[in-house]
């Protein structure tokens, strides 16, 4: 056996468990373990064996049962959460394996048209502002806005969300003015409430200008609302380009000059 | 002795068992994406066309061309053949004409005075997916040249691709 104290080994029965090298006396077993020694060198299976080997066993026994179910759950766990993640994976690749050829509508002003789960309506366009009332503008710009009238399930969900629109000038494209910057002046030359991405997302309908810029001698306009399938925090797929030709209309008088939007 | 051969096993097989438990919500919360290498991520793809080029003469927008050169406005098309919004109206071009120092694309502009514009932000020009835009470039071109070659990459891999552009 080896020793308890310096990890010697030694003969038990020649030394009668002492250590030769350290002095130390090594028992070899427990009372309990010398009382099962006997049961099983004369084959006795009786209740006579201690009490505490009866408990120890059971609980060796329930911590296996409890183990085995354990993983039997996380076994569960992990094929489901596989299912799970397969059939979400084969859904985008069917998705992102439709035409690559976007479709392209037009629609008229004022026509209401379906849009994602809900429907759109491009109702107007109006000259805002250029460099006189706005003179920090760059030169040639000028502010334009557009109304726009939604209506959806009122879902907080991200097909309703509303992709920020593209306004077309003469082949030039160039997204809508951030919600934040274009409503203090929307709101003070007359184009007010200005419209969120997520306007449909918490009402069933909503109606609102968004701000663009465009060149002042632009022949051609179109405003572009991309339609996705909101499969994703980024809108997902995407599923259709929707446009309307726009005709500019300026006010008479275009009010606003100096202003402390700023 | 069996007692603890009965606890090496379940300490086992608890230990394997957590391991398929979080294996399992990490698939079901879609953060481990080892499946996943055959779907691509979202990227432009800028196909670029000339137009045309349109000699400007010795000064643009108060610049002075270098001797030798004139300004050039190039007009191209830009066709976005990919699943996201290209955030420039053109991709970089990289301009090479019968020699080295054919094309300058940067002068020195005399007009010093940079004023923030009202926003700002939204004057660049974009292409939207599945779609193609105009966009142009201002250059110096050394006199003499009567055609470039661009080289630029259509989208975020090293994929480059080239474009002629005659001048006259």
């Amino acid at each position: 056996m080896r020793c308890y104290s310096c990890h010697k080994n030694f003969d038990y029965e020649k030394y009668y468990g002492i250590c030769p090298k350290c002095g130390c006396f090594n028992q070899r077993e427990t009372r309990e373990e010398r009382h099962e020694e006997l049961h099983d060198r004369f084959g006795d299976e009786s209740a006579f064996r201690p009490v505490e080997e009866g408990k120890k066993r059971r609980a060796g026994i329930g911590l296996l049962i409890f183990s085995i179910v354990f993983l039997m759950t996380g076994f569960g766990v992990l094929v489901s959460g596989t299912l799970t993640y397969s059939s979400s994976l084969k859904q985008k690749e069917l998705s992102g394996q439709s035409d690559n050829a976007l479709e392209v509508v037009a629609h008229e002003e004022g026509e209401a048209f379906d849009f994602q789960h809900g429907s759109l309506q491009i109702m107007e366009a109006k000259v805002l502002a250029d460099q006189e009332q706005l003179p920090d503008l760059a030169d040639g710009m000028r502010l334009v806005a557009v109304r726009v009238r939604g209506q959806s399930n009122g879902e907080y969900e991200d097909y309703n969300l509303i992709a920020q629109p593209y306004l077309e000038a003469d082949g030039v494209y160039r997204r809508a003015l951030y919600t934040y910057i274009f409503e203090p002046y929307g709101q003070m030359l007359g184009a007010y409430p200005a419209m969120e991405e997520s306007s449909l997302m918490w009402q069933t309908s909503c109606e609102g200008w968004y701000g663009f810029l465009v060149e002042e001698n632009a022949q051609t306009l179109r405003v572009w609302f991309d339609e996705y399938d909101g499969s994703d925090w980024d809108g997902g797929n995407l599923l259709a380009g929707h446009y309307v030709e726009l005709t500019l209309e300026a006010p008479e008088e275009l009010e606003g000059g100096e202003t402390d939007a700023e | 002795m069996r007692n603890r051969g009965m606890t090496v096993v379940s300490v086992l097989l608890l230990v394997v068992g957590c391991f398929c438990m979080v294996l399992g919500f990490l698939f079901w919360s879609g953060e481990l994406n080892v499946f996943r290498p055959d779907i691509p991520e979202k990227e432009p793809y800028c196909v670029v066309e000339f137009q045309e080029a349109v000699r400007l003469g010795d000064t643009y927008e108060g610049a002075q061309a270098y001797e030798g050169y004139s300004f050039y406005e190039l007009h191209y098309s830009v066709e976005n053949m990919g699943d996201l919004e290209f955030y420039r109206g053109l991709p970089s071009i990289y301009y090479m004409g019968k020699e080295y120092g054919s094309v300058y694309d940067y002068w020195e502009n005399q007009n010093t005075e940079e004023e923030e514009e009202l926003f700002s932000d939204a004057y660049d020009a974009r292409i939207p997916p599945g779609r193609t835009g105009k966009a142009t470039q201002v250059i110096q071109i050394r006199e003499g040249e009567e055609s470039l070659t661009g080289s630029y990459y259509p989208s975020y891999s090293d994929e480059e691709l080239f474009v002629e552009i005659q001048i006259k």
